[in-house]
């Protein structure tokens, strides 16, 4: 994806009880989509005052993707019976997403390479990525359920972000990385240096997340496919899809026509091949009929079949399938099972 | 084989279909509801970017009843694309309501080819069974066209069916037994009154016809049993997987790698097949 280049220009100081002016200010010629509380976790979705954004919560339960692919989305509208299709409209003002984590701003990049690769690039996508500034912020202290580090992810590097927030002390000090990120802090003073001194201390000294030995993954997960610990894995699971709504890099999805009086839409539309008729035949032949299968796609997928394609792991350690599972199936103690499964250990 | 990449569609709303209108409809199953629909693009622009080779599918689609994948059954050496379509559900449904003058939606041409170059040069062996004529059909008239014939050696075809009346592309198929560069046997599963040729299952005419696989590719279609029994019956005659050319079929959305629907291993059927060797298939997840 063509981003403008991400070096830093300079740093610029918000101290944190300016937050909600800031955000307001932002309001006033932009979408800003924000972590909103709601009962004991936060989602992020359309703000429309700067109070109503909520930093109390880590990762808001929901990932960013849906901004740039929507859980429905009308590819397309058409009048039943007529030959003619016309665009869905596209919105008018540009948006913002405040704050986004680098896990999920690695997300991005997964995603990008699925719909914005060299062969066929995915116009609704692309251009919801074209528009979108993203305001990053740093994270000095992981959850449990963080894993990033696994994936080398930094969680205090702001690459791919426009702005990118390190909190120090009372203030935020904002990295501006790209000029499209600086269009938004035309009114902020420059941090004063002993502020960025702190900051680079606080990011020296910052507890880094969990980190699986991941290193060989794809080789141990190529003598897995067999193996029968997928079986016992999965005999919990519901095939909810809980997990890949809110996994960040999961993409699959469905298109279905939808019609209602004299409008028709060509919906895409969040799918899951956790579900059983995910690879369902007109035949009624079914690929994957078991969950245990359905469950090994889902890992191989993320840690086989998309490094192989794309040079990338499709999972960037944001831990949301580990919180939202309801029978608590856990991404990491999936990989560590198969892993040691492989090489047992040496008595 | 290799991944094969046919042009960059990039800079298109991907998901849009062209329309094309019906412009002939032939019945050639009423057994098996099998029809074929030959179409026209209403726009020039729509035609000229649908240049497609023999193993790629177009997603059709009926508004109001969704999209299906079909493969393209026409060679690009016919002035209309064609495709041979059997009822099942919702949507070869709606297709089947269509009459001529109607119009339908065309996504595509999307997926990989056969592969063209490789097999100059060679003996060809067809082994199809049902609808699984629908993708070589392309392949086997684009080998015949005029201007293609000569590059490859001797054309066999081996088809079978499950009754006479399930015979496809009868007119076709009466064309191919005539010709004199190419050898034609046909099988149905079961005979009845009217029929006086050979009965019984396409991996035994295989086995009597015992093409030769020095020098030969040989390209099966047609229902998962079949194939099984043709991939044995070819591989005892000497071919290796690599001389096995088969189509998978999976479920499909998007037609374009993105809606990972289709993924088999590292492969998605959509973008690296329909079209896969045997050694491709060998070395995959048997999820399928
Ligand atoms: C590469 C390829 C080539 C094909 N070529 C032909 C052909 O030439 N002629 C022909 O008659 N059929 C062909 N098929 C099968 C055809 O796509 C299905 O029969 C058709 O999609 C069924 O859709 P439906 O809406 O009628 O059935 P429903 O059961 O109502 O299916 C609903 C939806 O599921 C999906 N779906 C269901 N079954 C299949 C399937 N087997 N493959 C892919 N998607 C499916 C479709 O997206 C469809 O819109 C091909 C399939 C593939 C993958
Ligand atoms: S698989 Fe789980 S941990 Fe990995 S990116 Fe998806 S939701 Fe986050
Ligand atoms: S959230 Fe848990 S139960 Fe639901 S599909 Fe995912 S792993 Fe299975
Ligand atoms: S059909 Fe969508 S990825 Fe192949």
């Amino acid at each position: 994806m063509a981003k403008d280049s991400t070096k830093h220009l300079t740093s610029k100081l918000l101290p944190k009880k300016n937050l909600e002016q800031f955000l307001d200010a932002l309001l006033k010629q932009y979408d800003v989509i924000a972590p909103v509380e709601q009962n004991g976790f936060s989602r992020y979705q359309k703000i429309t005052r700067g109070t109503e954004c909520c930093l109390k919560y880590r990762l808001p339960r929901n990932s960013i993707k849906e901004f740039f692919l929507p859980q429905d989305e009308t590819l397309f509208f058409f009048e039943p019976g007529a030959a003619s299709l016309s665009d869905a409209p596209s919105a008018k003002r540009e948006p913002i997403i405040f704050p986004v984590r680098p896990c999920d701003v690695r997300a991005l990049t997964i995603l990008d390479a699925v719909f914005d690769d060299e062969q066929f690039s995915d116009s609704y996508y692309v251009e919801k990525r074209r528009r979108m500034r993203l305001i990053g912020m740093a994270c000095l202290e992981p959850d449990d359920t963080c894993f990033c580090e696994t994936f080398d992810i930094n969680s205090t590097d702001g690459t791919g972000c426009d702005l990118f927030l390190t909190e120090v002390e009372d203030s935020y000090i904002i990295d501006v990385l790209t000029t499209k990120g600086k269009t938004l802090i035309k009114t902020l003073a420059d941090a004063p240096q002993e502020l960025i001194q702190k900051k680079k201390q606080q990011v020296a000294a910052r507890r880094k997340s969990q980190s699986l030995k991941l290193a060989e993954v794809q080789n141990f997960l190529k003598q897995c496919f067999e193996s029968e610990l997928w079986e016992e894995m999965a005999a919990k699971c519901l095939s909810c899809g809980a997990c890949a709504f809110l996994c960040p890099t999961c993409h699959c999805f469905d298109i279905t026509d939808d019609v209602a009086g004299k409008i028709g839409r060509r919906l895409r539309s969040w799918d899951c091949c956790m579900f059983p008729k995910f690879t369902l035949h007109a035949s009624g032949h079914n690929p994957r009929t078991k969950h245990a299968q359905r469950l090994r796609q889902r890992i191989m997928h993320k840690f086989s079949y998309f490094p192989e394609n794309k040079s990338l792991i499709a999972c960037v350690g944001c831990g949301r399938c580990v919180v939202a599972c309801p029978v608590n199936l856990d991404i990491r103690e999936i990989l560590s099972t198969l892993a040691s499964s492989t090489h047992p250990a040496s008595p | 084989m290799k991944k094969v990449k046919p042009h960059s569609q990039k800079n298109q709303s991907q998901y849009k279909p062209s329309l094309a209108r019906i412009i002939a409809i032939e019945v050639e199953s009423a057994v098996r509801d099998t029809r074929t629909f030959t179409l026209e693009f209403l726009d020039d622009a729509a035609r000229e970017q649908f240049q497609y080779l023999p193993g790629q599918f177009a997603e059709l689609s009926v508004a109001g009843a969704g999209e299906a994948p079909i493969s393209i059954t026409s060679s690009p050496t016919q002035p209309h694309p064609e495709f041979c379509i059997k009822r099942m559900g919702v949507v070869t449904r709606a297709i089947h309501n269509l009459s001529v003058g109607d119009t339908i939606g065309v996504r595509g041409p999307y997926g990989n080819t056969f592969p063209l170059e490789t097999m100059e040069g060679k003996n060809i062996i067809f082994v199809a069974g049902g609808i699984g004529l629908a993708p070589l059909r392309s392949l086997i008239i684009y080998m015949l066209d005029a201007q293609h014939r000569s590059r490859y050696k001797d054309i066999t075809i081996i088809y079978g069916a499950r009754s006479p009346g399930d015979f496809l592309f009868k007119r076709d198929l009466k064309q191919w037994a005539q010709r004199q560069d190419v050898t034609y046997h046909e099988t149905v599963d079961k005979a009845d009154e009217t029929y006086t040729g050979k009965e019984g299952f396409v991996p035994q005419l295989l086995e009597e016809v015992a093409p030769k696989s020095a020098n030969a590719i040989a390209l099966t279609c047609g229902p998962p049993i079949m194939i099984k029994f043709v991939l044995q019956g070819l591989t005892k005659l000497g071919f290796t997987p690599d001389q096995i050319i088969t189509t998978l079929e999976m479920r499909m959305k998007c037609g374009i790698g993105k809606c990972g629907r289709c993924n088999i291993g590292p492969y998605y059927v959509c973008i690296d097949g329909p079209v896969f060797s045997y050694r491709q298939i060998l070395g995959m997840p048997q999820e399928y």
